[in-house]
């Protein structure tokens, strides 16, 4: 039945942003986690959103056009400046007194939150409406 | 000739078509906004709207950019136009019933 | 409407058949005959016929799980049952004419 395909894509948009919500979790709770001069502390992680390819393309009116879902994946970013702090009696303080902590800006993992349960909710309403149209074709002839 | 071999039939059901093919072509723009390199998707008629026509899905090239609030309102749009047709194709046939059979309703 | 007021009439005009009386709509059918009821059943039951059938295949369509309109499957599930309505109306006002012609009779 058609009305599947509409479903799978608004089911996967949700898990996406859910995934994105995951992410500014992490990032959030691992914010204020220092780590010792020469090793490498907790890597701040970005949701990598990508179409699947295979299995939930749908192809359209003789595959010209693919409807098609979107995947995320939680990727720990490499190579970011961490976040330096002055706080010379710091057990973790190197030399001058500087501590180190994951590059994390507060403000953007918030607006991401935000952003992400907005998109959440469009998604929500687009399966709604996948539904609807669904119950609305089984009521015709109906009284 | 049948009561229901009437062509408002067979346009009301082609355009209930090409609304549910809108609906999957919104969910798809929807779910993909964070998409990278997502491509948004439109309809276009292949015959004017007055005939029974036909739609298909093609890229939207245009370069404006298009709100979360203006997808979720061409959705409601669509979603209502696919129920008032539902909901009047139900009372056109509840009309043929009562004149092809006039003892029951 | 637009197949509209006509076509409607001659299918009233086919549900209240009298043996003496009206053409029905689309057939070119010689009521003196010995065989033009047998014929007007026909044409009816092909018709009926033809729109259960399309039903039919709508339904299993839908159970197998091929990509069908769902809108499509009630439409055509819909024309199934008012022709098959028709169906018996026309054959129950034919059948009473024939009643009352084969009444008549004795």
């Amino acid at each position: 039945m058609d009305y599947f395909k509409a479903t799978e894509i608004s089911a996967a948009g949700m898990a996406v942003q859910k995934a994105r919500v995951e992410a500014a979790a992490l990032n959030l709770a691992n914010m204020n986690t220092s780590s010792a001069p020469g090793t490498e502390g907790y890597r701040p992680v970005k949701a990598v959103i990508r179409v699947v390819s295979g299995s939930f393309a749908q192809a359209l009116n003789g595959g010209a056009v693919r409807l098609v879902a979107p995947k995320a994946e939680l990727v720990a970013q490499t190579g970011l400046p961490p976040r330096m702090a002055y706080e010379p009696g710091h057990p973790h303080a190197d030399a001058s007194g500087m501590v180190s902590y994951p590059s994390v800006d507060h403000t953007q993992e918030m607006m991401t939150v935000m952003t992400a349960l907005r998109s959440y909710e469009a998604n929500l309403t687009a399966l709604q409406a996948t539904k609807t149209l669904a119950a609305r074709a089984l009521e015709i002839g109906s009284p | 000739m049948s009561p229901t071999a009437s062509s408002v039939i067979d346009q009301v059901s082609a355009s209930m078509s090409v609304s549910s093919l809108y609906n999957q072509v919104i969910a798809s723009n929807i779910a993909n906004r964070d998409t990278q390199g997502y491509q948004r998707l439109k309809l276009q008629f292949d015959r004017a709207m007055g005939e029974a026509g036909g739609a298909s899905v093609t890229a939207d090239t245009s370069t404006a950019s298009v709100s979360l609030e203006d997808d979720l309102t061409t959705l409601s749009t669509n979603t209502m136009q696919y129920q008032a047709m539902a909901r009047v194709l139900s009372r056109y046939f509840s009309i043929v019933t009562a004149i092809t059979n006039p003892n029951r309703g | 409407m637009e197949w509209g007021i006509e076509s409607l009439a001659a299918v009233a005009a086919q549900a209240n058949l009298s043996m003496a009386g009206a053409v029905p709509s689309g057939a070119a059918q010689d009521l003196s005959s010995p065989d033009a009821f047998a014929k007007l059943m026909g044409s009816e039951l092909g018709e009926m016929n033809a729109s259960v059938n399309g039903a039919e295949l709508a339904m299993h369509d839908l159970a197998v799980g091929k990509p069908v309109q769902l809108h499509e499957v009630m439409i055509s599930l819909e024309r199934a049952r008012i022709s098959v309505q028709t169906f018996v109306q026309v054959r129950n006002k034919l059948v009473e004419s024939y009643q009352d012609l084969m009444r008549m009779q004795l």
